[in-house]
């Protein structure tokens, strides 16, 4: 976007909010590359990135009587998106811990392994519980807590995530140090 | 235009359409004590309730229009709660028989309200139509709470007391404002 159109943007956006309809279509042809672009950059071009955006641009027209025409259009429509993007990356990081945690329990409760993968399977497991073991209490406790779906302690959700990351954390780097080859 | 960003248009539309009703809500925190001072002052509920149901309505579609419409609202609603206040204050101090009859109060009440719109835009120098009938449409509809304890009468005294300043003062403005022109 380049200095003209920054400030057409800053223009349209305060017409808009003041319930002037005229402004609609400049504003999303302005704005919809800027905010698909950002998505993109800030997610890595994954699939979601669209979705992101589309999801933003929804945020911003629905907020866009809100806008106060002393601030600049571009910072705040790019603030909508970015919180997007984290909202949607926030959302990938916990499914993907609950898929980790589902497919332990179905391989450690499917029957069709045969004898060999087996044994390697509870080699596996009985090196991840020593390496477990070695933790202190509270990051073993964690674990437990986390991937046997016991009772979550009191404490917020995103707290508790990050508490889950820095062990399985401490974990790899055991893990790494006594059996990576 | 590529169909989905047609359909992403028509979205943001829909999700800015609603963005300014939910915006324009706030408003009925300012209407709804009025009506319920005016049922329980009043003794005419079906009358308080009918003129609060169409204040409520007006103001909230004024402000989702936006532009001159929505700009009038604010300034027509403290007028208009002003007068509102006046029928109210002598209903409470038993006074209100005593100040003539309802028609009579109402219109005296009405031109007050009037001058004072006539005051408003003459200091605000608006000569848009739309911004005048907001102004008169919200001091009415507001005042008119305050007199649905003198009736029919007293609601149209209310009335023609408020376009009889207004009228005059605002064709002033216009004509003053298009030989500057």
């Amino acid at each position: 976007m380049n200095g003209s159109q920054y400030e057409d943007l800053n223009r349209q956006m305060a017409k808009l909010a003041d319930g002037d309809r005229s402004a609609f279509e400049p504003i999303f042809e302005l704005v919809w590359p800027s905010v698909k672009n950002f998505a993109e950059r800030a997610l890595n071009n994954s699939p979601d990135a669209e979705d992101a955006a589309q999801s933003a641009l929804l945020k911003i027209f629905a907020q866009a009587s809100g806008y106060k025409k002393e601030l600049d259009a571009l910072p705040w429509i790019l603030t909508v998106t970015a919180f997007e993007c984290k909202t949607i990356r926030q959302k990938h990081t916990r499914r993907r811990e609950q898929g980790a945690m589902d497919l332990v329990i179905d391989q450690a409760t499917d029957n069709s392994l045969n004898s060999e993968e087996i044994l390697i399977e509870k080699d596996l497991y009985a090196a991840l519980n020593k390496v477990i073991e070695s933790l202190p209490l509270s990051d073993q406790e964690t674990i437990k807590v986390a991937f046997e779906r016991k009772e979550r302690p009191n404490i917020p959700p995103a707290t508790f995530r990050k508490r889950v990351e820095r062990t399985i954390k401490k974990i790899e780097t055991l893990w790494s140090e006594n059996y990576a080859r | 235009m590529h169909a989905n960003t047609e359909k992403l248009m028509i979205d943001a539309r829909r999700a800015y359409e609603l963005g300014r009703v939910r915006s324009a809500l706030p408003v009925l925190k300012w209407i709804l004590p009025l009506v319920a001072v005016s049922i329980a002052i009043c003794g005419e509920p079906v009358a308080s309730l009918s003129l609060g149901a169409l204040l409520s309505v007006t103001s909230v579609y004024f402000l989702w229009r936006g532009q001159k419409l929505g700009q009038g609202v604010q300034a027509g609603l403290v007028i208009g709660t002003a007068t509102f206040l006046i029928p109210i204050f002598a209903e409470v101090t038993g006074k209100c028989c005593a100040l003539g009859s309802h028609a009579v109060l109402c219109s005296t009440l009405g031109l007050v309200a009037g001058a004072a719109v006539g005051y408003h835009i003459l200091k605000v120098r608006e000569t848009e139509g739309r911004y005048l009938l907001s102004v008169t449409a919200m001091t009415i509809l507001t005042a008119s709470l305050g007199c649905a304890i003198l009736g029919l009468s007293g609601t149209a005294g209310l009335v023609i007391g408020v376009l009889i300043p207004t009228i005059p003062v605002y064709a002033v403005l216009k004509t003053r404002y298009q030989n500057q022109v």
